[in-house]
């Protein structure tokens, strides 16, 4: 077992690793991410996380309902750190597994990975607490100016493959009824599957038909765990048959943007956010601060964020983003969403939340957002430069969903929603550093 | 103590109170301005009021909150029928169902309506003597100056938030009906904790729980608690006289739910930890890691309230983002104490009047012109929007023709030069419409600030990234590189960490105030380490 094996080992135990390993791994860490593009690409399937907070025990959480890492490839959109109270190890084990397995998990930068953020939120805290000396901190904000700023998920299928339900009447008739084209499907607490829906359904998925109430545990009875079929692992890959079907224009999902925060005014193309330098400090306006700060909101056009960073940005500017760069879908995070996540805009943007029962209290759930592969499509498979500048294609097939009657053309996407870690055995520390108004 | 601070209500001419924290550098003016002084010494006073005179069990328990010893005077109970009418308007207002992000938009309801009716309750409430002092002509009357104070300890309507800036406002209303000769010195200081200030306290969980509001700037688990302060002070002053090991519970003891759930009702700290205990999940010391190591402080009680205070004046009196919105007026004055002086150099604040404010801590960016409460103010749209700092993207790659551009460019420009002032770029166009009424368009309101929001801690011109566990915030104009200080300066500062969008005071103590932090910026370490 390597050393980096074992610190991954010693990591998912949720204990910080010594401080000069912190440092080599930072260091291993920076040499891959600087070889990375702003925006990384990254192929289907894959499994897009939003913000992670330092819930620790959340994240192993997320691992078992997604799938362990190298297992399913994931894409985790930033912030890792603050708030919570295992930021550091759920950053360094995120990190570790970045340098171990650098093709299977994709980083990419949230606002707050920021030493500016990260000061006043609580991770300087933590990593005082927790070594005595900033220097990991130091160590975790220089990795984190190397971050990707989003990531272009290409080649997803269009379709997921329906989860089979064992038995469940209602449900197993849904889904031969959705079975040629699952666009979205939600797998509630327990693995139960809440939500299929089918491509030629008009109607869109956002939180309004799918309140905290529609999910099983919030309800009284719910088969828990009985139905579940996705086998954690290969979750993202549930398409792995490729589905053709004549009903629909094209077999691919087309590219997502996945970003932290959002769109910028700045920035009318993908190709804009390759132009900027993205290894330094946040700052603190301008295309960077944007893509990691901005905010969807039911506007016109822009609009001023009440963070003080980045902008709101409303429907027409998703869609115009989106159809000139191709693009079927903008997966972003940054936002606490209650039912852990909310498709927006006739679902050209979903705010995917990964943090359940955030600080302790919200009672939120979290989700991810599982993107198959798509078989049927080589062209789309076979690299990111290639889809980039394929844009007849994907051009014609935007057109095709925005002007016709068809409403979405997302990709098939499939929500695994989850609750908060149980908290049984975390133990009790003896040692109560004194804060130093108390000295 | 009060009766030097007191104000006599027959010459004095009450003002409209005005936000007048502007920015990072009017810190040093409050910190030294009679409203700081004022506050700060009603702290220490209702703290030593209920600290026991003696070290016995009788002392001790004469200060607890359900004591029957407590004389409760007429003018506090109409302070606590006040809360209890404001309370009931709750019922009246039932939260909205439905999705929601997370603050509930009834809150805003409830906010507007004890706004309206805020004037005929302080007419019916308020000793009569306030009451019926009139405005002088160039002046407003005794209620308005002290409503403003009052309305501004309820939360943001705004951002659906509450937090210490706004325990910080009624506090002060407190102690300007304190002040205007409204209680007794000597005589009413138990009840008003006591009763008046702990029904507002469970006014404001009753709150907070109905509406979902959020912990203004919340530091999540690194942070004291989500929205209270004042109840820690006082809570460990009730325990205070009484040597560890004896009576009552000790410090340690907050971990045990028996304890809590027995000593909340008489015991404002303990209350405080069982609101926590209520609203939070999982293991005490994880999301509350800074109460926990408190309650190992060598010193019990007293050292706990010895520390709560010094914690009190650095991290909510001390703290731009959380006594920015804190108003000014005849009662808490903008003047300075007489003696004191500013250092020289620095620019007097108070020839910079801006537009009334209500209470309330702000949340947003400080440098934002957005104002904190847009029914307050005048102010034209314009600038609320962020043409004053022009959007500059001005790193110099994104000048360069897109056609060439795939991938990252070959040759980083270097990440520092950034030239400042860039032209707004001509696709923003902020639509006027929404960023007026930002940030509430429409029902899904964004509630800034809280736990689910993350504001930015910049601030406009002189804030900056002042964090670092040293001294007030270096200088730095939007549009520039964030300034990371390279090393530490003015160790021991009174303003530490001025951060913004939150009121939530505490992070871990041990880096606070002159604890010294050294670290290089990122540029230069990368270069270190690339040697």
């Amino acid at each position: 077992m390597s050393d980096l094996d074992r610190a991954i080992e010693q990591l998912r135990q949720c204990r910080p690793i010594p401080e000069l390993q912190v440092r080599e791994i930072c260091f291993k860490a920076r040499e891959i991410l600087i070889e990375e593009a702003n925006v990384q690409i990254v192929d289907a399937p894959v499994t897009i996380c939003g913000d992670i907070h330092g819930q620790f025990h959340d994240l192993m959480e997320l691992f078992r309902v997604g799938g362990d890492c190298p297992d399913t490839n994931y894409l985790f959109m930033g912030d890792f750190v603050d708030r919570g109270f295992y930021s550091l190890e759920s950053f360094l084990l995120l990190l570790c597994l970045k340098v171990r397995y650098p093709d299977r998990i994709t980083l990419i930068r949230g606002n707050h990975e920021s030493r500016q953020i990260t000061t006043v939120y609580g991770f300087y805290d933590e990593c005082i607490r927790k070594y005595g000396s900033a220097n990991v901190w130091r160590y975790c904000c220089d990795v984190f100016d190397y971050l990707a700023l989003g990531a272009l998920v290409i080649g997803a299928g269009s379709s997921v493959q329906p989860t089979r339900l064992a038995d469940g009447e209602d449900a197993e008739a849904k889904v031969r009824e959705a079975e040629d084209e699952v666009e979205i499907e939600v797998i509630g607490l327990g693995g139960v599957v809440t939500r299929q829906m089918s491509r030629r359904d008009a109607g869109m998925i956002n939180s309004t038909n799918l309140t905290p109430s529609a999910l099983p545990h919030l309800s009284s009875s719910s088969p828990a765990g009985a139905l579940l079929t996705g086998v954690p692992g290969t979750g993202a890959s549930g398409n792995s048959r490729g589905i053709s079907n004549a009903n629909t224009p094209a077999n691919t999902g087309g590219a997502v943007l996945c970003v932290h925060g959002g769109l910028s005014p700045l920035i009318d193309s993908v190709d804009k956010i390759r132009l900027l330098d993205r290894k330094q400090e946040v700052p603190h306006d301008g295309a960077m601060c944007d893509l990691l700060w901005s905010d969807p909101e039911e506007i016109d056009g822009w609009g001023l964020s009440p963070r003080g960073a980045g902008f709101l940005f409303g429907a027409d500017i998703v869609k115009q983003f989106n159809h000139l760069n191709n693009l079927t879908l903008i997966a972003r995070a940054h936002q606490l969403v209650m039912e852990g996540f909310k498709e927006m805009f006739d679902s050209s943007i979903v705010t995917v939340w990964s943090a359940p029962n955030y600080c302790y209290r919200c009672g939120n759930v979290a989700a991810i957002l599982e993107l198959g592969e798509d078989n049927s499509n080589a062209v789309l498979r076979s690299g990111g430069e290639e889809v980039l500048f394929n844009r007849e294609n994907t051009r014609r097939l935007a057109s095709t969903y925005m002007g016709g009657s068809m409403k979405r053309g997302g990709p098939g996407r499939r929500y695994r929603v989850f609750e908060a870690a149980a908290q049984d055995s975390r133990g009790m520390p003896s040692k109560k550093p004194m804060p130093y108004y108390f000295l | 103590m009060a009766t030097p601070l007191a104000i006599p209500l027959s010459t004095h001419t009450f003002r409209q109170p005005k936000k007048l924290i502007n920015n990072n550098e009017d810190l040093p003016h409050f910190l030294k301005s009679k409203a700081h002084h004022l506050i700060v010494s009603y702290i220490q006073h209702f703290s030593n009021a209920v600290t026991p005179e003696g070290s016995d069990t009788k002392s001790t328990e004469s200060r607890y909150a359900d004591s029957p010893a407590i004389a409760v005077s007429h003018a506090v109970s109409q302070i606590v029928e006040l809360l209890a009418t404001i309370g009931a308007i709750i019922d009246e207002v039932p939260p909205v169902e439905g999705p929601r992000r997370f603050g509930n938009v009834a809150f805003r309801t409830w906010h507007a309506t004890v706004e309206s009716r805020s004037l005929e309750l302080l007419q019916k409430y308020l000793p009569e003597s306030i009451v019926n002092t009139p405005a002088k002509e160039d002046g407003v009357s005794a209620l308005e100056e002290l409503k403003v104070y009052l309305l501004g300890g309820f939360g943001s309507a705004q951002r659906l938030d509450y937090g210490t800036g706004h325990e910080l406002s009624f506090f002060a209303f407190l102690c300007g009906i304190w002040v205007l000769g409204g209680f007794e010195t000597g005589k009413d200081e138990l009840a008003l904790i006591f009763k008046a200030f702990d029904a507002y306290l469970n006014l404001i969980r009753k709150l907070v729980l109905t509406y979902t509001l959020e912990p203004a700037g919340s530091h999540g688990v690194w942070g004291l608690d989500d929205h209270s302060f004042l109840p820690y002070i006082f809570g460990s002053a009730q325990l205070a006289a009484t040597p560890e090991g004896m009576g009552p519970p000790a410090p340690g003891s907050i971990i045990q739910d028996s304890t809590v759930e027995r000593e909340r009702g008489r015991n404002l700290y303990f209350a405080a930890i069982g609101f926590i205990k209520d609203v939070k999940r999982g293991p005490f010391w994880e999301h509350s890691p800074y109460l926990y190591d408190i309650s190992g402080a060598i010193g019990g009680w007293k050292k706990i309230n010895q520390g709560m205070m010094k914690m009190y004046a650095a991290e909510v009196l001390g703290k731009f983002p959380v006594v920015q919105h804190f108003p000014f007026g005849s009662i808490f004055s903008w003047d300075l104490v007489e003696g004191t002086e500013l250092p020289t150099g620095f620019p007097s604040v108070s020839a910079t009047p801006t537009q009334a404010s209500g209470g309330g801590e702000g949340t947003k960016a400080p440098w934002s012109t957005i104002p904190s409460d847009p029914s307050q103010t005048t102010s034209v749209p314009t600038t609320r929007m962020r043409v004053s700092t022009p959007v500059s993207q001005s790193n110099v790659a994104n000048q360069a023709p897109i056609s060439a551009l795939r991938g990252p460019p070959t040759r980083m420009p270097p990440p520092f030069a950034r030239p400042q002032a860039a032209s707004q770029p001509p696709n923003i166009t902020l639509n006027p419409e929404t960023t007026t009424t930002v940030p509430v368009p429409g029902g899904f309101a964004p509630a800034i600030g809280g736990v689910a929001v993350t504001t930015a801690p910049w601030a406009k011109a002189p804030t900056g990234p002042s964090g670092f566990g040293k001294g007030s915030g270096g200088g730095e104009a939007v549009g520039l590189e964030p300034n990371y200080p390279d090393s530490v300066a003015e160790v021991g500062a009174p303003v530490r960490r001025a951060r913004s969008g939150s009121v939530t005071v505490g992070e871990t103590g041990s880096l606070a105030g002159g604890k010294v932090v050294e670290y290089m910026n990122s540029h230069n370490q990368n270069q270190e380490e690339a040697k």
